[in-house]
């Protein structure tokens, strides 16, 4: 655990480092869900926690890897005695961090504007999904990221595509409907959420560093 | 001592078909200081990320204290230390933070890398973004993390590009001092004179095959090398001495004051014949063929083959 503390010091540390770009994204962040909250009432609190993890998520995770790749760092971290699982894990947990904090915090502004407009709270009943279950898929949404960077490289952003558009456009009415009883089940997305993000960390540690080298070349 | 490395038929094949590697042999013991040269394209970079881990052979065996590296436990795999070429710290940490976060990983005392910045001048620079530093000191930084936990095996790709005279000296005075002790060393490098200095026994790469190895005594003599005296006058040669000494000795003034033989030539009797002519000799010195000209020599004698 020696090496995954270390990359997710490193991680902490290298945000106050990126400047402009991660902070404009942590702002836009903070910002949006409030503006939702305003347009849309109570279900703006809904589209604010999932901005909040998995907008947050995706900047800051595209930003680590970008500085890295440019900068040539990343070279050095493979070189070390680290293991691609244990620096993907060591950045998972820090950027998760981050994003999670943020989501936190979008999501008490939030409250507070449809309090304050609406005069109501956004019902109790979404707090386990908010609290639990997002934040499950967050982390799944980082390591299906990482994979794609893996096996694509600078393209990466096309995983966007695979992952919400593809089974959409396969066939929505029979998609729809399972992903409506998934979320309806109280268990059943967070069991379905460890165990993919179980499976997807087992693939990404697979990830030899080999490959890893030819991406960044 | 045993054995550090040992490459067996060790050949490398990039996913575009690139053969970077042909089948190399080599074996390194520990305490050695090997120099990896060759031309560009000769796999010098390919084989040093071989034996540190990040690229995997195509085929042939690689053993790092006689454990493939996949099989080596974590306890070894911290005694490497890899300088990539054409790497950087990371940029958006502070130079104190850069060595901080090596620290962390190795487990290794504040102590230990204060020392470190002070060895490499960075103390001062401590507290500035690694991003706002000169390629020079990037480099110098990067030196001094992956030496910071005192490896037993470091390698380092090019470890002397881009450092200021200054620097340079430090990091071959470093670098020596580190070859002098029971540790292995594998740089790779196209500063000839550097790896001159630092390594005990050099290796020539080309097109993916070890063409020669040795010391610089042993390729001397594999590759036929003479030891050449140097003789600089005070006054240029008249016309008329030049052709004495073709005609007599065989020679011909290198340059309007300055004669190069080999040392074959009846010295003594040259000098003489010289100073009996009026010419003043400045200098008599013994020149011997560097790294550098059996380098050529030998990538020149490959070529023609």
């Amino acid at each position: 655990m020696r090496g995954v503390s270390a990359v997710f010091w490193k991680e902490l540390r290298s945000f106050y480092g990126f400047g402009w770009m991660a902070w404009l994204g942590l702002f836009v962040t903070l910002a949006l869900g409030p503006l939702l909250s305003l347009e849309m009432g109570a279900t703006g609190f809904l589209v604010t926690s999932l901005w909040g993890i998995f907008g947050g998520v995706y900047l800051l995770e595209t930003i680590s890897f970008y500085y890295e790749r440019t900068q040539g760092s990343f070279l050095m971290l493979l070189s070390s005695p680290l293991t691609v699982g244990e620096i993907f894990l060591g950045k998972y947990l820090a950027i998760f961090l981050v994003a999670y904090l943020t989501q936190l915090i979008a999501l008490a502004i939030s409250a507070c504007v449809i309090w304050s407009t609406f005069a109501v709270l956004p019902p109790p009943s979404l707090l386990p999904m908010l609290f639990i279950t997002i934040p499950i898929y967050g982390f799944v949404f980082m390591e299906l990221y990482s994979l794609a960077y893996a096996l694509l490289g600078n393209v990466s952003y096309l995983w966007l595509v695979m992952v919400f558009i593809i089974p959409f456009l396969l066939s929505p009415s029979q998609i729809m409907p399972i992903i409506n009883s998934i979320i309806s089940s109280p268990a059943l997305p967070i069991v379905l959420g460890i165990l993919l993000a179980l499976l997807l960390f087992f693939v990404v540690s697979k990830i030899s560093k080999e490959r890893m080298v030819i991406v960044l070349s | 001592m045993g054995i550090a490395l040992n490459l067996q038929e060790a050949r490398k094949v990039y996913p575009n078909g690139t053969e970077a590697l042909r089948g190399i042999d080599l074996v390194i013991q520990e305490g050695e200081a090997i120099g990896l040269i060759g031309p560009n394209a000769a796999g010098k970079t390919t084989l040093a990320k071989l034996v540190v881990g990040l690229l995997e052979p195509t085929s042939g065996r690689i053993e790092l204290w006689g454990s493939r590296f996949g099989q080596l436990p974590r306890s070894m795999k911290e005694k490497i230390g890899f300088l990539p070429e054409g790497g950087s710290p990371f940029e958006s940490l502070t130079v104190e933070e850069n060595i901080i976060f090596w620290e962390k990983l190795y487990g290794i005392s504040k102590i230990r890398g204060e020392e470190a910045l002070k060895e490499w001048g960075l103390w001062e620079f401590r507290k500035k973004r690694a991003k706002t530093l000169s390629q020079g000191m990037k480099r110098r930084l990067m030196i001094a993390q992956v030496t910071l936990h005192q490896p037993s095996l470091l390698v380092m790709d090019e470890p002397t590009s881009s450092l200021d005279p200054v620097v340079r000296r430090t990091t071959v005075d470093l670098l020596r001092g580190f070859a002098n002790s029971e540790r292995t060393l594998l740089i790779t490098s196209h500063d000839l004179f550097d790896v001159e200095r630092i390594c005990t026994r050099i290796v020539i790469l080309r097109r993916g095959l070890i063409v020669a190895q040795g010391s610089m005594e042993e390729l001397q003599r594999k590759l036929g090398a003479t030891q050449q005296v140097r003789v600089e006058t005070s006054v240029p040669i008249p016309e008329g001495l030049r052709e004495s000494l073709e005609k007599r000795f065989g020679i011909k003034p290198l340059a309007a004051n300055e004669l190069l033989f080999p040392t074959g030539h009846n010295r003594g009797e040259l000098i003489r014949f010289l100073v009996e002519s009026g010419v003043d000799i400045n200098l008599v010195e013994e020149k011997k063929e560097t790294l550098e000209d059996i380098y050529i020599k030998m990538v020149k004698e490959d070529e023609e083959r």
